[in-house]
């Protein structure tokens, strides 16, 4: 009875140890349940979520992305609308210009006045792009009276390092960023319809600051769009690192697994032919 | 010098003998397969009558292959193996709670409500990322809901099943005593009671299985049986077994003694089912679950005290997403979202002043870092490193239960085999055995024809 027994116990380990590697095989997973490892599953746990979080980390910086590109694209329209209001002031401080071509420039700087608040009204994926925090106000009346914050708003792009990603409204358009853009136009608007080239060309600097401004305001958010691109790039990095250090670890061997597949799958059959001719060995009882 | 007579004699002995020893092998062929069957030898021997020797063989009766000692370990290491045995099944159920590797496990919920947070804080007025918070907020506590009541499930079940363990022993334990009185009683009316004493050892394997014990002969040929230290059967005489939770509600096992007063035995207990089950119900599943409730609470209570430090916006602020309890105690089951802010997008927090609202998103920020903060623990660990510090403590739980099973029951299948060399039944054996005795039956049949010739003979001779 003895080796039957012993027989039965090696049949029953070898079919269990070939199962667990054919699962190891078919599945390409090393560790089934975290008993299989336990260091290895703490840390492919681990791994998952600092994975988790990179990802987080650049679908954030995925919806912030768009928003600015589309700001450094309005406040480049604004300043090709400050760079004609300056052309046209230009044009009416020259005084040899006849008096009603000043009140026709006077009507055109009104529409591009019209054309700046559209502008500073913008409305990106996330609301008002010049409001600040403010976003779901417009942030510029029609006479360009701010009625937004000086807040920005703020991305997390790597642990504990945060990006302002909106553009200022106040930095761009407002006295507080130097000169109010809006006012600017507006004198000239006046100047012109006073058809007094002085006063047109005295509106000459504060268009050329408000312009300044404009440029230097899209410059910062064409470097926050860099800044967010070599963090998305360093992230895309860091998660390939992290995918290869959990494969690493959780991953079975393919040619390991396809080997101890076999070996066992043999082994087993080798065991079940021995018990067999065991069992056919009841020499004497077949006397 | 003996006469023909006593030859005849001396053939009828050696057929009765003969026929013994053949019915005896046949005994061992038949249970050649049974569990626990314990090989039988005739014992033979010459049959002495007065000072004269007349060679005849007299039948003494049976001897069981069996020996005390080993028989002694072999119990015990049957209790062990089977402890061991139960305490990797149950532990492997255990494990499956936080199989975090088909993605369905605590982990990816913790994630995804700090992914949550970070969604919040790209886009703060989307009112889409704050309903996500809230179904993110509303999973975690759910999948956390999950765990604990499955391991609550499972506690129970293993103090149900702990019952029935107490119960079977004491039914056991009656079988045996009723068994002990019939081998008493066969004893002194002469009989060798084998197939009786295979009862007994069937019953004691069936015994040891469930709980440890230790079998005692008592001089004679009676066995005391201990389990877990207290006497469960002596003679005829049963004891019994029972169990009840003390104020942490944790297993107690109780021993009657003979006076009808209980003693308590529960450190005794080292062996057999109900060992692995109170070994998984009070130590295992106990710590799990109390790192679990660590685990979330501590995760919980950051999220509310953050949540509750920003504006939502309304413009409110100290509102908390968890309703918690003030201990760690139990919060996995009773966590739930706080009805302040279910099913209240706009209550949710993401700005971290009221002047900044509705885009500011200082706090979701400070929620999402919540996720990479040492807030567990002491504040030593961050969420991710104590949720798979968790995942390893049960992984090594359940590695250990394996590798202590395996060596068990190795040690346990060793023994066996000793026991099986020593009173297993080879058919080999056995088949030489019904030789011997088939010609030795044949041989004494011949001496009777033989005898009877020869009287014959003398018959016409005369």
């Amino acid at each position: 009875m003895m080796r039957y027994n012993s027989m039965t116990r090696t049949l029953t380990s070898l079919s269990a140890r070939q199962a667990k590697a054919a699962t190891q095989a078919l599945t390409g997973q090393r560790i089934q349940t975290p008993s299989d490892d336990p260091m290895a599953s703490a840390q492919i746990v681990r791994l998952r979520s600092a994975k988790q979080e990179m990802t987080n980390y650049r679908s954030g910086i995925d919806t912030a992305k768009g928003d600015i590109d589309f700001a450094e694209s309005t406040l480049a329209q604004g300043g090709d609308l400050l760079v004609r209001a300056k052309e046209l002031a230009l044009q009416g401080s020259n005084s040899t210009l006849p008096d009603d071509g000043r009140a026709a420039l006077a009507q055109e700087v009104g529409s591009l006045r019209e054309e700046l608040v559209r502008v500073a009204n913008t409305q990106g994926s996330r609301g008002y792009l010049f409001a600040g925090t403010n976003i779901t106000t417009s942030p510029f009346d029609i006479n360009g009276n701010y009625a937004g914050n000086d807040e920005s708003q703020q991305l997390e792009v790597g642990r504990g390092v945060t990006v302002a990603v909106s553009p200022s409204g106040v930095r761009a358009f407002q006295p507080a960023g130097g000169v109010d853009a809006f006012k600017a136009l507006t004198d000239l608007f006046d100047a012109l319809n006073a058809n007094d080239p002085d006063a047109v060309r005295a509106t000459l600097d504060p268009l050329e600051k408000a312009h300044v401004q404009l440029v230097t305001e899209r410059s910062r958010v064409g470097l926050t769009l860099d800044r967010l691109s070599v963090a998305d790039s360093a992230l895309e990095f860091a998660e390939g690192g992290l995918d290869k250090q959990q494969n690493e670890l959780g991953a079975a061997d393919p040619f390991e697994a396809y080997t101890a597949t076999t070996t066992l799958a043999q082994a087993l059959e080798r065991a079940v032919a021995v018990s067999q001719q065991l069992l056919n060995l009841g020499s004497l009882a077949r006397q | 010098m003996a006469g023909l007579g006593s030859v005849l004699n001396t053939a009828r002995d050696a057929l009765a003998a003969q026929s013994y020893g053949l019915a005896v092998t046949g005994q061992n062929i038949a249970n050649a397969s049974t569990p626990g069957y314990v090989r039988r030898e005739a014992i033979l021997q010459t049959k002495a009558i007065g000072a004269q020797t007349y060679g005849t063989v007299d039948v003494q009766g049976l001897r069981r292959a069996s020996d005390t000692f080993t028989s002694r370990r072999l119990y015990e290491s049957l209790g062990l193996g089977s402890a061991a045995k139960e305490h990797e099944k149950q532990l492997s159920q255990v494990e499956s709670l936080f199989n975090d590797f088909q993605g369905s496990g605590l982990a990816d919920s913790i994630d995804q409500l700090f992914g949550s947070f970070s969604s919040l804080a790209a886009n703060p007025s989307d009112p889409s990322s704050r309903i996500g918070v809230l179904d993110r907020a509303a999973s975690f506590a759910s999948r956390a809901n999950d765990t604990a009541n499955a391991l609550a499930t499972q506690e129970g079940e293993l103090l149900q099943q702990a019952r029935e363990t107490v119960a079977a022993v004491n039914e056991r334990a009656q079988d045996l005593a009723r068994v002990e009185g019939q081998i008493s009683i066969a004893r002194a009316s002469g009989g060798d009671a084998a197939d009786l004493l295979e009862e007994r050892e069937a019953l004691l394997r069936s015994l040891g299985d469930m709980v440890d014990i230790r079998v005692v002969e008592n001089g004679d040929g009676g066995i005391v049986v201990q389990g877990s230290g207290s006497t469960l059967v002596e003679g005829s005489r049963a004891n019994s077994m029972s169990i009840d939770l003390d104020a942490d509600g944790k297993l107690r096992l109780w021993g009657s003694t003979a006076g009808g007063g209980g003693t308590e035995i529960t450190r005794y207990l080292s062996g057999g089912k109900l060992a692995g089950i109170k070994e998984t119900r009070d130590v295992d599943i106990f710590t799990v679950k109390s790192k679990l409730d660590d685990l979330v609470h501590g995760i919980a209570d950051a999220v509310n005290t953050q949540h509750a430090a920003g504006y939502g916006l309304d413009g409110a602020t100290g509102r908390e997403i968890f309703d918690l309890s003030p201990t760690p105690s139990g919060a996995a089951r009773a966590i739930r979202v706080s009805a302040d802010v279910l099913d209240k997008p706009d209550t949710i927090a993401a700005a971290g002043t009221a002047t900044s609202l509705p885009g500011g998103s200082d706090n979701a920020i400070a929620l999402l870092r919540l996720g990479g903060k040492p807030i567990m623990n002491g504040n030593t660990q961050t969420p991710g490193v104590a949720y798979g510090a968790l995942i390893a403590d049960v992984g090594l739980r359940g590695r250990r239960a394996i590798e202590t099973a395996e060596h068990r029951d190795s040690v346990h299948a060793q023994i066996e085999n000793l026991v099986q060399q020593q009173s297993g039944v080879s058919l080999d054996e056995e088949m030489i055995q019904l030789s011997k005795y088939q010609r030795a039956y044949q041989a004494a049949s011949k001496v009777l024809t033989t005898v009877d010739q020869l009287l014959a003979e003398l018959m016409q001779a005369i």
